[in-house]
């Protein structure tokens, strides 16, 4: 009753005294004495009504309506933050509620009503969720987008950020691996770092979620175990998405000013609603497809047999290289059979007559194994979810559980996922209300074993041992192998299928979020509200490797003495100089396990203040300040000598720890990070009568990332911004038949991002080690400069600015956003070279810029509209360019042949470039231009950084797309929906396989264009694909492998990257409710989606290599060709 | 209402909450983003000085430079770029762990890691302590011994005609706390100067109270060895010769390498070798680490056999040429390999080892040990300085010493037996093809010497051919080379191990003696060797 007097005395009797200055206050509460008599008679005689005024598009509610009592001009109120009012209107009176860009509504009053709204413009989505603030649409002047969850989910696909693909103009999402964990590579906007993953930061209910490990966007594609963990939202179920919202521009991000120069990413979780009652259930059923050699290009068995035939001739494949050789296949499983004796039978494995041979190879000739078929699943991944949503006006709350299930597309990659959520609301009183948000999941995964990959920098090629990726086996693995057989790899018995079994990591991965807001609202216009939240991630990897592995193994083959002293595996005491090499493993196998924990707190406070003066200015302000702490921890840990079969004990040889000493070898090692940040910003907007609005943000952000140097750390962003709502204008009247909408909107900012998280030294970093001595005896710990101090180290920035248009045509059947933008990317992170006198040549520092810019358009069209029938079409299209302005680095030849890029002047960032080819020689040996512009066949070098001779180098292209966007259309007949989406990318170009060598054994595959090699002289005329060395021209030239490296670089070996997708076609059926009261469910769907079908263009010169996908080998696997059937039941 | 409209809106309020949350602010954001540690104790300082040792090696460079090897011919595969470049004395391309880089920045990362340390010692309570005053010695000595090492590695030899203009190597004495500041390289003398400034100072103070290994720190043997080996260079002959004193004691065989004694060991190469680094030996005065294949290429493998010193060098120049004592054997023999593209002749001396990062994917790196500083080698300084100070009996004791330390043989040198013995020969490359070999060459040094076939000439002579035996493999006969200003030559063997073809020729006062400052360091402004 207090209140809402006051609320009629202000409305009524001062109705534009808003200023709440102290003076106003006594003033007003004097007049509220006064007014409490007066109004007192008046109250008997109306009725007091309220209400809540929502869109109905989205039911989000809207702010700042304005509720008059109909046919009065000033009697009225206003709509709160929560689009709720309180108004007295006179008994048979009516109230009309306005707002901009809304149909004006008029209703007769009635307590506790809901007044949906609609839109005079229905393309225009009411609010923009920044994560901090809801924003009305018409008055927010960034760039931004809003993907509804349910219109982009991807069936199937457990991650929900892999579902944002080609779904907004101007962000692109690359699959370069599609194992479950990963995360995609995407960009907003493209890149705006050289060395920073450009990585956008997302945004889950208000709370920005971080990664338990940083993964460099360029790792991603590395395949290596952390990789798994490398998805910092692999632990939300989609189900459980309402929606998301892109905030491109920097007008729109600048409320994260210091983090958001790559672009933020706004998750809002489902809630409860008030009056709803509801359990759904939603189980999705998926099928993957196992890849077939006929989309590939390598060789049969046949063909291949009659390479490896090639080989003996020119060489290899003899007996006295491959029986001790480290890795072989046929000719070396043939060799051992005819050594090998069976005392019992009297025989050897095979007789060593030129017919048993050549029996034992035509075997192998007909084999054609089919890894893919062996190696890959038709199994059926599950995903069940249920959700239960109810509220009252006090309390609302939703719940969900998911649980899904895979038991893998490759042997051994299966994986268990379980999640929980609730998120409940009280209205505690009218002032407080109170949200509580907690989630939780929990995966388990397991993943073929693997190391981390080496790059070498001589040759450039990319290594990683004991590699059993299957993917990547199965290509490149000779069929001609025999799948139940063991051959050699590093000395050991090697059968992949045994491998798998023996050597693989199991991975736990636990998030938990739990967050809790208050919001007090002590007058109308104003809220306070305070946000607590905590996260925290844990991961468990244990990488086992068996005891009969071949891994383990190999730490201990010595068959033969000349193996014993090859194998690098063993070990020789050098204390004694007689000691024979002896194996560190002479039982069990190897235990590894890393585990990575974060801790993250978040506490924020914010006050808004919302107000409509005179109907016609419209403010609002906005400010707060945020602090965050994350810790972050990870150790590591090597167990050797776990006896699996023995009961899991440890049962280590002492002189594994004498050989990690004497090798400066860690078994075990911990890390802790702490990040610390500290914010504060304020926003304010004006408009006038929603046609002109200005919009500026102020965020001061310090952090300790960058050291203890206290002036290093803070750094104030900024913007500015405003929008033009033409359709608002008088004029436009004229124009609506047609032109139903149109808004302008240009914003110039400055936000930053804190660069690679591995530069920190803005005061000097003292590290701790241990030097490698010659031995145990002479060992001693040590302090050293890991980094020098940068004293001017910073914050890598970026300007920005940006014009949009969002047009609407005929009613809005046709809407069109477009958006250019231009960026200045300035101090940002790069490899500066010094004198090197400070004892570092190279330094990280902030030395580069980079210009970017691009154009977005998205249009959405309902091209039919009937009772019965509606065909939707959506068109996407985004462009981005950068070119790194300024770069003064030191870079090698090889940095700039690698497929990932590299970031050179005056070029595209992650640009790649190629050593042009020249045609094969007389011996079929490949010829290149050299740096001297000579033609030469090993006469590149590799390493020199000497930029006069980057010359004869060509230009080949980016590594990122320039171009992405989509094609979408959906067809409805009355109950079904058909969804054809269509992705596409341009503008990049992919090294293909760097598959040629100086030599080759027998367990390689080899692509089918080697069919078309050098054989004779005159080849060269008609081949462009080199010789096979013979090994006599491998000994009179050591250095091959400089030509085969160079071919393998040379714009022979580079393929576009462009492709267009059939990336979803759906087809889905919404029962009748008629059909389905009976059963007591109040909705009910089924929907067959076929993903990632097929691609309908790409560059014929890759021959089956998916241009997304980087073939890494370690966990990388591409994304699978898959249909799921999904079922949908509501009670 | 009224209460908390009027908190709201109060701007003093407001600002004292900015005030306080700001400042509480940034203590919250003074937390450390990770593990590293700050350098504010005792042990701290000293842990730090275990860095301030580089942990590169010059030796592949300059060995490979010297006139210790020769080239085997563009046939023998074993070898790469970046040895091509430094044994043709062409400026480097190629990435190494041994490149000119490479040394550059172990260095000057060494003087870091000192005067880093000297930082700390300066904002500690207690400065004076003892073991502090000790770790400012260690720290001074570690910044002169590495600008003694960059200066004579990537310079003209110091001389004192013409070091106040030749260009020097910047002489650090802070951290570096900006981005990319700008140097200039000064010049020779002063770098001496400066060297000859923290050494005297540094050999004061310096202590060994809290080394854990001495034998890996400047001990107060090892620092003198550097004053003596520091002044022979500088050619203060008394100086270098009372230093060597100081580590030699009243019975310097005593801190001669045991040779009698490694021949009793199993002749097994790693035995030999782990033994030849060995700690415990009064010989090796201080030892150093560095990622280096020298262990490989000067040792008994298939590993950069093209440029070698082969069986032609060692009989007609250095270690099996007929010499002064005759006939006699070292109790190690050298070893001769010989086979396809391989002609080796080599004391086992330093060792391949490995350190291994990762042993399950086999990654790490290569990696040697060499005495920095041994007695043999400084009862030698103390040889030449006193030849060069004309005190020929106190020289000739001093290399009969070592001579019958190392060899088996019971020869005494005399001065008249020198020069009667090192007058008659020929100098090398006088023939007419200009190439070969003898164990003499002309000697130009900048510094005043009598004339050739004098006694001081022989005695020189004799003293740089014991040197040269002594430092075989251990890269230091190439700053011999560029003390006496010595022509070497580049020549191509032919199938039988003899010099066929004449490539190039080292002069005397040749700019390539200055090896050239590494590209990267170029192109930030450094200003490059002229050629």
């Amino acid at each position: 009753m207090y209140t809402s007097l006051v609320e009629v005395v202000k409305n009524t009797e001062f109705e534009d005294n808003n200023k709440y200055s102290q003076s106003d206050m006594k003033k007003r509460l004097t007049v509220f004495l006064v007014g409490m008599f007066l109004a007192m008679g008046t109250v008997l005689a109306q009725n007091r009504i309220t209400g809540t005024v929502v869109s109905a598009d989205d039911g989000e509610p809207i702010i700042g309506a304005s509720v008059l009592i109909n046919g009065t001009k000033n009697t009225g109120t206003t709509t709160d933050i929560d689009g709720k009012f309180t108004i007295i209107v006179p008994k048979g009176k009516k109230i009309k509620v306005s707002y901009i860009g809304m149909k004006e509504t008029i209703v007769s009053p009635q307590n506790g009503m809901i007044i949906r709204m609609n839109s005079d413009a229905t393309m225009m989505e009411e609010v923009v969720v920044t994560g901090m603030q809801k924003m009305d649409k018409r008055l927010f002047t960034g760039s931004s987008t809003k993907i509804s969850a349910e219109s982009a989910k991807l069936d199937g696909v457990a991650d929900v950020s892999r579902s944002l693909e080609g779904r907004a103009a101007g962000v692109s999402v690359q699959n370069v691996s599609g194992t479950f964990g990963t995360a995609p590579k995407i960009r907003v906007r493209g890149a705006t770092s050289i060395l920073g993953g450009s990585k956008p930061l997302w945004v889950v209910d208000g709370v920005i979620m971080e990664d338990v490990v940083d993964v460099d966007a360029n790792d991603l594609s590395s395949g290596d175990a952390n990789t798994l963990i490398s998805s910092a939202i692999a632990g939300l179920n989609s189900d459980d998405i309402e929606s998301f919202q892109i905030l491109k521009d920097g007008s729109a991000t600048s409320i994260y000013g210091a983090r958001a120069m790559a672009g933020v990413i706004v998750i809002t979780t489902k809630k409860g609603k008030a009056g709803q009652s509801s359990v759904n259930y939603t189980g999705e059923f998926t099928m993957r497809l196992k890849p077939s050699y006929s989309t590939f290009n390598i060789m049969n068995s046949q063909e291949q047999m009659s390479v490896y035939q090639e080989m003996q001739q020119k060489g290899y494949l003899n007996y006295a290289e491959l029986s001790n050789a480290a890795s072989s296949g046929i000719y070396g499983k043939m060799y051992q059979l005819i050594s090998q004796y069976d005392a019992t039978t009297g025989q050897y494995g095979l007789a060593n007559t030129a017919a048993a041979r050549a029996d034992y190879l035509r075997q192998a000739e007909f084999r054609n194994t089919d890894w893919f078929d062996l190696l890959f699943s038709n199994a059926i991944q599950h995903n069940h979810s249920v959700s239960i949503s109810s509220g009252t006006d006090k309390a609302q709350t939703r719940a969900s559980l998911s649980a899904m299930f895979d038991p893998g597309w490759t042997k051994q990659s299966n994986v268990e996922r379980y999640t929980a959520s609730l998120n409940s609301n009280f209205n505690i009183s009218k002032q407080l209300t109170f949200t509580m948000i907690s989630n939780a999941s929990y995966r388990k995964q397991r993943a073929p074993g693997t190391l981390s990959s080496e790059l070498d920098p001589v040759t450039g090629a990319v290594n990683r041992s004991f590699d059993i990726n299957p993917y990547s086996y199965a290509l490149n693995t000779s069929r001609a192998l025999d799948p139940n057989e063991f051959y050699t790899r590093n000395y050991a018995p090697f059968n992949i299928f045994h491998e798998l079994d023996n050597n693989y990591m199991d991975l736990d991965v636990t998030t938990i979020r739990v967050q809790g807001e208050l919001k007090y609202k002590p007058i109308t216009k104003i809220e306070l509200s305070a946000l607590a939240a905590y996260e925290y991630a844990g991961s468990a990897n244990a990488h086992n490797v068996l005891d009969d592995s071949n891994q383990a193994e190999s730490y201990r083959a010595m068959n033969t003495s000349t193996i014993r002293n090859n194998n690098n595996y063993l070990y020789k005491d050098p204390d004694n100089p007689y000691a024979l090499p002896i194996s560190v493993l002479p039982n069990g196998g190897i235990y590894n396990k890393t585990t990575n924990k974060m801790n993250d707190w978040t506490f924020r406070a914010t006050a808004s203040y919302n107000d409509v003066y005179n109907e016609d200015h419209i403010l609002n302000l906005f400010g707060g300040t945020e602090i965050n702490r994350i810790d972050r921890s990870a150790d590591w840990f090597r167990g050797w000598g776990m006896q699996y079969n023995m009961g899991e004990i440890g049962a280590y040889a002492y002189e594994v720890f004498k050989k990690g000493q004497e090798l400066n070898t860690d078994y075990y090692s911990m890390t802790n990070t702490h990040d610390r940040s500290a914010a504060f910003f304020g926003n304010a907007t004006y408009s006038w009568k929603g046609r002109y609005t200005i919009n500026g943000t102020i965020r001061y952000e310090g952090t300790n990332k960058l050291g203890k140097s206290r002036s290093a750390r803070w750094l104030p962003t900024w913007n500015v911004s405003g929008a033009w709502n033409m359709h608002e204008e008088p004029f436009f009247n004229a124009l609506k038949s047609v032109l139903s909408h149109a808004t302008l909107k240009a914003s110039y900012s400055l936000t930053a991002d804190r660069g690679p998280s591995y530069v920190t030294n803005s005061l000097p970093v003292i590290a701790s080690s241990n030097p490698w001595r010659p031995f145990t005896g002479v060992k001693e710990t040590s302090l050293y400069i890991s980094s020098l101090a940068n004293s001017e180290l910073t914050y890598e920035k970026k300007h920005e600015f940006n014009i949009g248009a969002e047009l609407g045509f005929l009613d809005n059947r046709i809407s069109v956003e477009f958006d250019w933008y231009t960026r200045n990317n300035y101090d940002l992170i790069g490899v500066a070279t010094t004198a090197g006198v400070g004892g570092e040549v190279q330094k990280y520092g902030n030395i580069a810029t980079m210009k970017s810019g691009g154009v977005e358009l998205s249009v959405t069209s309902t091209n039919v509209k009937t009772k019965d029938f509606t065909w939707q079409t959506s068109v996407i299209y985004s462009h981005t360019h950068n070119e790194v302005t300024d770069l003064k680095t030191s870079t090698r030849v090889i940095d700039l042949l690698q497929g990932t890029g590299y970031s050179l002047q005056g070029y595209a960032r992650n640009s790649v470039f190629s050593v042009p080819f020249m045609g094969l020689n007389n011996e079929g040996l490949p010829t290149f231009l050299d740096q001297d512009g000579n033609v030469t066949t090993t006469g590149i070098y590799f390493q020199t950084s000497d930029e006069e001779k980057f010359g004869f180098l060509e230009y080949s292209g980016t590594a990122d797309p320039t171009t992405t966007g989509s094609l979408g259309n959906i067809f409805k007949y009355q109950n079904l929906t058909l969804n054809v989406f269509i992705t596409y990318s341009f503008g990049n170009v992919v090294r293909l396989d760097p598959f040629f060598k100086k030599s080759y054994n027998d367990l390689t595959a080899m692509p089918k264009e080697f069919a078309n090699r050098w054989m004779v002289p005159g080849d060269e005329n008609v081949t462009a694909v080199p010789v096979m060395a013979s090994s006599r021209q491998n000994k009179n030239d050591s250095n091959l492998s400089y030509a085969y490296s160079a071919y393998n670089y040379s714009t022979e070996r580079i393929a576009k990257g462009d492709f267009i997708r059939m990336k979803e076609i759906s087809l889905s059926y919404q029962f009748p409710r008629k059909l389905i009261e009976p059963l007591n469910l109040s909705n009910a769907s089924v929907k067959l989606q076929g993903t990632n079908l097929f691609l309908l263009y790409a560059d014929k010169k890759l021959n089956g290599q998916d241009p997304e996908f980087f073939n890494t080998g370690g966990v990388a696997v591409p994304m699978a060709k898959q249909f799921t059937l999904t079922l949908k039941l509501g009670i | 209402m009224k209460n908390n409209s009027i908190l709201i809106f109060k701007p003093l309020v407001w600002l004292a909450l900015a005030v306080f949350l700001f400042s509480s602010c940034d203590k919250f954001l003074d937390e450390m983003p990770d593990n590293r540690a700050e350098v504010d104790s005792d042990t701290k300082i000293e842990k730090l000085l275990v860095s301030a040792y580089p942990d590169r090696a010059f030796i592949m460079i300059t060995e490979m430079s010297s006139d210790n090897v020769d080239d085997y011919g563009e046939n023998n595969p074993n070898t790469d770029r970046f040895v091509d470049e430094v044994y043709h004395w062409q400026d480097g391309t190629e990435d190494d762990n041994e490149s000119a880089e490479a040394v550059w920045a172990a260095s000057y990362s060494a003087i870091a890691a000192a005067n880093q340390a000297l930082q700390a010692i300066e904002g500690l309570e207690n400065p004076e302590d003892v073991a502090m005053q000790e770790a400012k010695g260690e720290a001074l000595l570690c910044r002169a011994y590495n600008h003694f090492v960059l200066v004579n590695f990537f310079c003209m030899h110091y001389n004192e005609a013409t070091s106040s203009t030749d260009l020097g190597i910047p002489y650090m004495e802070e951290v570096e706390s900006t981005l990319q500041p700008h140097y200039e390289r000064g010049n020779v003398a002063e770098v001496y100067q400066k060297i000859e400034r923290d050494l005297e100072e540094g050999l004061k103070l310096v202590g060994e109270s809290y080394y854990e290994q001495p034998k890996y720190h400047f001990n107060k043997k090892a620092a003198n060895a550097f004053a003596a080996r520091f002044y022979l260079y500088y050619g203060k002959w008394e100086k270098a010769r009372d230093y060597a004193t100081a580590v030699l004691g009243s019975q310097p065989k005593l801190m001669l390498r045991d040779w009698a004694y490694q021949a009793t060991m199993t002749q097994e190469y790693e035995a030999i070798v782990n033994h030849y680094i060995a700690s415990t030996l009064n010989c090796n005065l201080m030892l150093c680490t560095g990622m280096s294949a020298v262990g490989m290429a000067f040792g008994p493998y298939m590993y950069y056999t093209r440029y070698s010193h082969g069986a032609y060098l060692a009989n007609n120049e250095t270690g099996n040429a007929q010499n002064i004592w005759g006939s006699e054997g070292y109790y190690s023999p050298m070893k001769v390999y010989g086979a396809t593209n391989l002609d080796r002749t080599i004391f086992w001396k330093l060792p391949f080892l490995f350190e291994e990062t990762d042993p399950v994917a086999q990654i790490g790196y290569y990696r040697t040990v060499y005495p920095a500083f041994t007695g043999d080698e400084t009862i030698l300084i103390r040889a030449e300085a006193n030849v060069m100070l004309n005190n020929y009996d106190a020289a000739c004791e001093d290399l009969t010493t070592w001579l019958q330390n190392i060899n088996k043989t019971s020869y005494v040198l005399t001065p008249a037996k020198v020069q009667a013995f090192y007058q008659p020969i020929a100098y090398s490359y006088d023939d007419d093809t200009k190439m070969n070999s003898t164990i003499k060459k002309h000697l130009n040094p900048a510094f005043t010497i009598d004339a050739e076939g004098s006694m001081q000439e022989c005695m020189l002579q004799c003293v740089l051919g014991f040197r040269r035996i002594e430092t075989l493999q251990t890269g230091l006969r190439w700053f011999d080379v560029k003390r006496y200003g010595i022509e070497i030559v580049r020549r191509v063997m032919d199938d039988k191990g003899q010099p066929v073809t004449l490539v190039d020729v080292l002069k005397k006062n040749d700019p390539r003696q200055a090896i050239q400052i590494p590209q990267k360091v170029l192109s930030a402004g450094i200003a490059a060797n002229p050629r």
